[in-house]
């Protein structure tokens, strides 16, 4: 709207001005010719008049009548005046009266006469009560010719003229005005629409109007416009996919990704910070803004203090490796989080010595006795019958540890991942175990079962008895052992019970762990591969069950196993 | 980012920085104790000299901010209490390096005993010193009174340390010496711990811009 009210004021103001200046110039013109025309005409009647003057060189009655006739019939006042300024005739004036009017040498025009042969002026008169021209012209005689003409005639040209001005104006104001209006709002309108357009891109609206526009220029101006602006919102969309897609990424992402100008503001974060380091990072705020724990402070500045491409370095109990790049005049901080891995490769070197050094002692047996055999031919029968037993009792035990290592393996890798497909009868499994155990000399085993069906696998419910009645029968000193397996709404429960001695309280949670085996005193007479009660352990929790050892009533030890059934 | 935002960051990081070097010289002055390790203890001593260029360094930065932006209110009493919480710094890092001459005068003869609770005071001393100026970054109240009725614990190590070190002396006459200079360490880590109650209380009148120190039932410190 502004843009119209503009380029109409510019339209119309100048070209009004110049139709009032025009006008009011023309009307000077105009007065001054109708002046001039005037006195023209009377110059050329006081010549008609001035060759008539023979009449009027005597003063007489005659003469004034003549006088007198020519005012009545033209208006025009004809005066004659000696040099001396006495009047002589006056054609409005009755001849009586003339010797007693005024001296007339004072008059504008009769002044001129006397000095320059003739005169005009123009004044008001009290002798005809109007305003008057005068024109006077000293003739032949030294006389001195006055008319006089009233200035009626100019007066109603002025007033006819200013009429007709006036109507002018308004008339060509309007039309001017209509002309305006009419090429502003041509004008302006496409100036509106590019603004209206230009309005909404800013304002960042999706679907901005394209307006039509007539004028072929304008058009393809917007056009352009269109096209750019299409151009644009592409490339926005785009920017915003990828950018989406990239927060996606980030945010996926198993590791801290943290951007840093050169003065430690953020420039870019994923959640994975938040989430490992309990804190907001906040794009466009310092990284220490919002960070209060110093340990956490202490963290960030050790990081950024390095001048070494990667870093590890630890956080509480956590252990994190920190890579630094610097791209341009940002820093990329790539974070992550190394103490399960660090954990792990110290367990599995632990694992492997282990392992290696289960393995190495019936070995060193195994080897020694076959060279003592190979190196002695002459050995006697009972010494070398001795050592092959010895020999062949260690290459049980390898071949037990080996087994239990594959199963252990085997338990670990498993998973959730195996179902149950038929349920087993109790019943079977301890008459299994029971013919199993049938021939062990010096203890006795008292096996307890309900007739009922349990889901579970018979390898693992056979593999925990074995191993839990294995160690009873091993390590107890007493007589008895008794195995009960109970079973109530999806539970399985077995328990083992032996006459001790009991094993140390503290000892009672390592003994789960691989390769742990319990004091000397305990263990002197028998060597276990260490595995047995680790599988257990495995198998309780493939069925999310627990296993625990407490001391029982008889001062021994009890084992007890629960287990969730899998149907 | 505003300057004056900067500048509070700035403070942040160097008063980290502060914590975390005298912290570190209490936890080594404790580790060089346990493993009779005098090198330790002589780098223990030496680090005291960057305590004292980091006091110097924040007062100026502290006396800096003061002058060009006139804080008001929370931000003077933060500003203020920088300025009261780095002298309790740098006389910690005083103390370490007390306990760190006194640790080398031990480990010139053989142990007295097995150092099981000074150990543990010293990490729970740690652990306040940190506690209180995390607590001063959060202005958090809560934290501030917990540590400073933490001190109780610190108390309770103080008598049972020194009772048993005075059984020492009263069965074997030729340790006294050295029973006076661990006596000497668990009043110097004692003391520590009442700086750390100390900024405790000033985080305390930093928050709520109340007075708490010397009234009851948190016990008063002359720090």
């Amino acid at each position: 709207m502004r843009s119209f009210a503009k380029v109409f004021l510019v339209l119309f103001v100048p070209i009004f001005i110049a139709l009032v200046l025009t006008f009011y110039f023309s009307y000077g013109m105009m007065m001054s010719n109708a002046r001039n025309e005037l006195l023209q005409e009377m110059k050329n009647k006081w010549i008609i008049l001035a060759l008539q003057s023979g009449d009027l060189s005597r003063v007489t009655r005659k003469s004034h009548e003549i006088l007198t006739d020519i005012t009545r019939q033209t208006s025009l006042r004809v005066t004659l005046v000696n040099c001396s300024g006495k009047v002589l005739l006056d054609s409005l004036v009755p001849f009586d009266q003339i010797s007693k009017m005024e001296n007339h040498k004072g008059r504008q025009e009769i002044k001129d006469a006397i000095y320059s042969g003739d005169g005009f002026s123009s004044r008001f008169s009290s002798t005809t009560d109007m305003q008057m021209f005068y024109f006077a012209k000293t003739l032949a005689n030294d006389q001195i010719l006055r008319l006089a003409y009233p200035a009626t005639y100019v007066k109603s040209l002025q007033n006819k003229f200013t009429e007709q001005a006036v109507w002018a104006l308004f008339y060509l104001s309007f039309v001017v005005l209509l002309l305006a209006l009419y090429f502003a709002r041509k004008v302006s309108l496409p100036v509106q629409k590019l603004n209206y357009i230009a309005d909404n891109i800013e304002a960042g609206k999706t679907n901005v109007h394209f307006p039509h526009f007539k004028d072929p220029s304008m058009a393809k101006i917007a056009g352009l416009i269109y096209r750019i602006y299409a151009g644009m919102q592409k490339q926005n969309l785009e920017l915003a996919r990828e950018q989406q897609k990239l927060s996606h990424i980030f945010t996926s992402m198993d590791q801290g990704v943290l951007l840093l100008d050169k003065e430690d503001i953020i420039l870019h974060a994923n959640s994975w910070l938040e989430k490992e380091f309990g804190t907001k990072f906040t794009t466009g705020s310092s990284l220490f803004y919002a960070t209060n724990d110093i340990h956490l402070i202490n963290f960030f500045s050790e990081i950024l203090k390095q001048n070494q491409e990667s870093v590890r370095i630890s956080l509480h109990q956590n252990v994190f490796d920190v890579s630094i790049k610097h791209v341009a005049e940002q820093r990329l901080l790539l974070l992550r989080n190394v103490t399960k891995l660090i954990e792990y490769e110290a367990f599995k070197a632990e694992l492997t010595g282990n392992i290696s050094h289960e393995l190495k002692t019936p070995l060193a047996m195994i080897m020694g006795y076959a060279e003592t055999l190979r190196d002695t031919p002459n050995i006697d029968k009972v010494t070398r019958s001795r050592f092959i037993d010895n020999i062949y009792c260690s290459t049980v035990r390898l071949n037990r540890l080996i087994n239990d290592i594959i199963e252990l393996h085997r338990l670990e890798s498993v998973g959730d991942g195996f179902a149950v497909d038929e349920a087993i009868s109790l019943g079977d499994i301890t008459d299994e175990i029971r013919s199993f155990y049938a021939d062990t000399s010096g203890k006795t085993l008292t096996l307890e079962s309900k007739d009922a069906e349990a889901w579970i696998l018979q390898e693992h419910l056979q593999s925990i008895l074995t191993n839990l009645i294995d160690n009873a029968i091993k390590y107890s000193e007493g007589e008895h052992v008794t195995a009960r397996i109970q079973s109530s709404v999806g539970r399985l429960t077995i328990m083992v019970d032996d006459q001790g001695p009991l094993i140390a309280r503290a000892e009672m949670q390592r003994i789960f762990e691989r390769f742990y085996t319990c004091s000397q005193s305990r263990n002197k007479h028998h060597s276990g591969t260490g595995l047995g009660l680790s599988i257990v352990k495995h198998i309780a929790k493939l069925y999310n069950g627990t296993v625990r050892v407490e001391a029982n009533s008889e001062g021994g030890n009890r084992f007890l196993v629960v287990l969730a059934e899998k149907n | 980012m505003k300057k004056v935002e900067q500048e509070y960051i700035q403070l942040k990081t160097e008063l980290t920085n502060m914590c975390q070097v005298t912290t570190s010289m209490l936890q080594d002055v404790t580790t060089a104790l346990v493993t009779r390790d005098t090198a330790l203890a002589e780098s223990v001593i030496q680090r005291d000299d960057e305590v004292d260029d980091l006091d110097t360094s924040i007062d100026e930065h502290c006396l800096k901010m003061l002058a060009l932006y006139e804080p008001k209110a929370v931000d003077l009493r933060f500003v203020v209490t920088a300025l009261r919480i780095i002298v309790d710094l740098e006389r910690v890092g005083d103390h370490c390096t007390s306990i760190a001459e006194q640790v080398k005068r031990l480990n010139e003869s053989p142990p007295v005993k097995p150092y099981i609770d000074l150990p543990k005071m010293a990490e729970a001393t740690i652990g306040m010193i940190q506690d209180a100026i995390t607590a001063y970054f959060n202005k958090d109240v809560d934290a501030a009174l917990e540590i400073i009725q933490r001190d109780d614990i610190i108390d309770q190590f103080d008598s049972k340390i020194t009772e048993e070190l005075l059984g020492y002396m009263g069965t074997d006459l030729t340790t006294t010496r050295n029973v006076i200079s661990l006596l000497f360490i668990v009043r110097s880590i004692e003391r520590v711990a009442d700086y750390a109650t100390n900024i405790a209380e000033m985080i305390y009148f930093m928050a709520t811009g109340e007075i708490i120190k010397h009234r009851s039932p948190y016990k008063a410190t002359d720090g």
